[in-house]
């Protein structure tokens, strides 16, 4: 696909009201120089005023096979392959979907259909979103999320209609959603073209990256803080709050140093999968690494607690403390933590658009990871909609490269690792119902294992 | 045999060039006229006989989709860009009438082989059309847009293709009485001359076959080719259906029986993708041409070996044998039209 004669595509997705046309008319009125054309699927209130945009009916294909990544925009492949034919040919084309559309059929056409691949390569998917209106779709509408799913480069547009914190509660779950793409900040859709156009996101000869801000795993609990702790008595108080319970665990640290509660994370985790302990007012609070379901059924609830022992401690709470105006006393005297750390929601429904994120040394074993892709997109790949990789394959002195789309990938041997760099596997997977654990598990069993990599 | 000729021989007659990718090539009845038009929108039309041309640089406002010489008088049309259909005259050069396609592209103009209509499909629209250009009867919309239109050689009935089947239409009907199922996108659409069979090119790079009158299931198809079927030939006794693969033709034996089961003839004599090819309209003659400019033609009834090859320019987009099959047209990517007399 990256053939230098090829002409570039870009795919524009968003909702209606989006800020889509706006986007496209400043796209033609910064390269009037140039020859591009549109393929429109939808004519919004404000019109393009441009020579060689093709209106197109959206016709979507499947082949026999019934497989996802065989479905191609028909149309497309007719429109395209008549401009084609023209001497003159264009300098670029923009693909503008309809507000409901899946950009999976558009990519793939550009994938599997081998007349439009000779000629033209897919360049990236822009994604405009409507940043005060889009919190009526990102939960619930399906092609919302797909179209932040499948997205490389997303626009925040109309940045101008909303609060600096809902800004940034929405870069939050997109980044969460698709922690690949670059996401730029619009008012109006004014944004530089070299961010937009020509940035090569599907192509293997580019400079692959991943970003490794996709690593934030999630964690069963919103909050945690260290205090410490002595031998008296304490009374923990919880206003009313968003759900009848409150699930805490209290875990016993070596110091008041923060990394420490990332150390004790992984058993905080394991706490919280565990049978709780049903923890009503007045009642003590179980303190010897075990979970505790405080039940807040009043306005005002206070509960007890009593270490055994003097030190530190990590408080892990379900819910943020805030949304139970959660207070620690001592004798009538506030008691502060000496650090926190806030973690991320994992309110997301089960079938929300979600990223899981690999980052690891080691070196794999080319065959089984063949052999692992091959059976994760079979069986996963309807539900996998973007796939980007960097891997240390044993015994290759190059980086390997992938990237794909549902079933659909390239593959390719990149750069030569650098002396003194750290060879490491980056991947990141993008789609819907994505069970982290089951993935974490095949990754890793493809590693070679260190007695192994020894021999 | 199998000698390559070049272009110089007195069997080339004619060379003439447009500016761009010639999109249709057609011949008059008595083979005195071939119509052609591009990519640009041009339309030139050749007098064999006396030499002379005739262009027109803008026929449509933007480039020429498809075009068509009636098989009975001398008038064509031709399709475009701007939803528009053109009448023309043959031999004064001028257009009869401008008649409105849709609001789409106008991809297709059939006539009805003894050329008392045509047929014309913008985006999901087809239309009914007498040969004066007076509209019979305008269709209702196809379930997506239709890729290809051919008719039935008596001439009492059409079939078009779209996505997930073809649908047969007779003339004085007005919607389709049947439908030749097959989930898939159909590309191209080819009758055959003893009208026992419709076959297809597909999206995936097969050849589908329904035999007619069609019973449930009773479609096969030939998968395994590199790339999309746009081309493909029948012979005018319906023996064989040549199609290209890669550098090959490969040819299906029929004669009215379904061809699993028997090998194919495969002819090689290429040496890169054939782009166009085309049976003689009564001769044996089968004429195909490729991406670097060479066309070969072959006897496939008696032998696998190319009769003649030539290297006529660049790559090629189309061939047509004229109605007498004496001469042979051909039209390249870059524009040129070049004429061949085959008597030898």
């Amino acid at each position: 696909m990256e053939n230098n004669k090829t002409i570039p595509v870009t795919i524009l997705t968003g909702f209606l009201g989006s800020g889509k046309t706006t986007l496209l008319n400043r796209i033609l009125k910064e390269n009037h120089g140039k020859k591009i054309a549109v393929i429109e699927n939808e004519f919004g209130e404000v019109g393009v005023d441009h020579e060689l945009v093709i209106g197109a009916d959206e016709e979507i294909f499947e082949m026999n096979n019934g497989c996802i990544c065989c479905t191609v925009r028909g149309d497309l492949i007719r429109i395209l392959g008549q401009l084609m034919k023209r001497k003159d040919k264009f300098d670029y084309i923009i693909v503008e979907t309809t507000g409901l559309a899946n950009p999976a059929p558009v990519a793939q056409t550009f994938w599997v259909d081998d007349e439009m691949k000779e000629q033209m390569s897919l360049d990236a998917i822009i994604t405009v979103v409507d940043t005060k209106h889009v919190w009526l779709h990102i939960d619930n509408s399906s092609e919302c999320q797909e179209q932040i799913a499948f997205a490389d480069v997303i626009l925040l547009n109309k940045i101008d209609l909303v609060s600096a914190g809902e800004l940034e509660k929405l870069e939050n779950k997109i980044q969460r959603m698709n922690p690949q793409a670059k996401v730029y900040k619009t008012k109006d859709a004014d944004i530089d073209m070299d961010k937009i156009l020509n940035v090569k996101a599907f192509d293997l000869n580019a400079k692959v990256e991943i970003n490794p801000g996709i690593l934030n795993e999630e964690v069963p609990f919103e909050w945690a803080a260290i205090y410490e702790l002595n031998e008296f008595e304490y009374s923990l108080a919880l206003d009313e709050g968003p759900d009848p319970t409150m699930d805490i665990a209290i875990v016993k640290v070596d110091s008041a140093e923060e990394n420490e509660i990332e150390n004790g994370k992984k058993l905080a985790i394991k706490l919280f999968s565990e049978a709780s302990f049903l923890i009503r007012p007045q009642k003590f609070l179980k303190t010897n690494n075990a979970l505790n379901q405080l039940v807040v059924d009043d306005k005002v609830n206070e509960y007890k607690f009593k270490m055994k022992k003097n030190g530190y401690y990590i408080l892990y709470t379900q819910h943020h403390p805030n949304e139970f105006g959660m207070k620690i006393f001592q004798n009538e005297n506030l008691v502060w933590p000496l650090s926190f750390r806030e973690f991320e929601h994992t309110h997301e429904h089960d079938n929300a658009v979600s990223s899981v994120g690999i980052d690891t040394e080691g070196e794999l074993d080319l065959q089984k990871m063949d052999e692992w892709i091959n059976w994760l997109l079979q069986n996963k790949g309807t539900d996998i909609f973007r796939m980007k990789g960097i891997l240390n394959i044993k015994g290759n002195d190059e980086r390997f490269v992938f990237q794909g789309v549902h079933m659909l990938f390239d593959a390719q041997s990149d750069r030569k690792w650098r002396p003194g760099e750290k060879r490491k596997n980056q991947v990141v997977f993008i789609g819907k119902n994505l069970n982290r654990e089951e993935i974490m598990k095949g990754f890793q069993s493809c590693l070679i294992r260190s007695k192994e990599a020894v021999l | 045999m199998n000698k390559e000729l070049q272009t110089q021989n007195n069997q080339e007659v004619w060379r003439t060039q447009l500016k761009d990718y010639i999109t249709g090539l057609s011949w008059s009845k008595d083979a005195q006229w071939l119509c052609a038009s591009s990519a640009a929108g041009e339309i030139c039309v050749i007098n064999t006989k006396t030499t002379q041309t005739y262009t027109h640089a803008e026929a449509h406002a933007s480039g020429i989709i498809c075009l068509a010489h009636s098989p009975q008088e001398n008038k064509f049309l031709s399709g475009g860009q701007d939803g528009k259909i053109r009448l023309w005259d043959t031999e004064a050069g001028n257009t009869i009438k401008e008649l409105e396609g849709g609001s789409h592209w106008v991809e297709h103009v059939n006539w009805s082989p003894n050329g008392k209509y045509f047929a014309s499909a913008s985006g999901k629209l087809l239309r009914l059309w007498s040969a004066q250009g007076e509209l019979i009867h305008e269709y209702i919309e196809a379930g997506s847009s239709i890729a290809s239109l051919c008719w039935k050689a008596d001439s009492s009935e059409m079939a078009y293709a779209c996505y997930g089947g073809v649908k047969i239409i007779k003339v004085e009907e007005k919607e389709p009485y049947q439908t030749l199922p097959w989930q898939n996108s159909m590309i191209s659409l080819f009758w055959s001359p003893d009208s026992k069979f419709i076959c297809a090119g597909t999206q995936d790079n097969c050849v589908h076959v329904w035999p007619l009158p069609y019973l449930l299931k009773s479609d096969f198809q030939m998968s395994g080719y590199p790339g999309k079927l746009r081309n493909m030939a029948w012979d005018s006794e319906a023996k064989f259906l040549a199609t290209p693969n890669d550098a090959e033709l490969i040819l299906w034996k029929f004669a009215g029986k379904i061809p699993i089961g028997t090998a194919p003839l495969t002819l090689s004599g290429h040496s890169t993708k054939i782009s166009a090819l085309q049976f003689q309209h009564k001769g044996k003659l089968l004429a195909s041409a490729d991406v670097e400019g060479r066309v070969v033609l072959w006897y496939p009834e008696s032998s696998d070996k190319a009769v003649v090859k030539w290297k006529i320019g660049n790559e090629l987009t189309s061939l047509m044998w004229a109605p007498n099959d004496l001469q042979l047209a051909t039209g390249s990517k870059n524009g040129e039209i070049v004429i061949m007399d085959i008597r030898a």
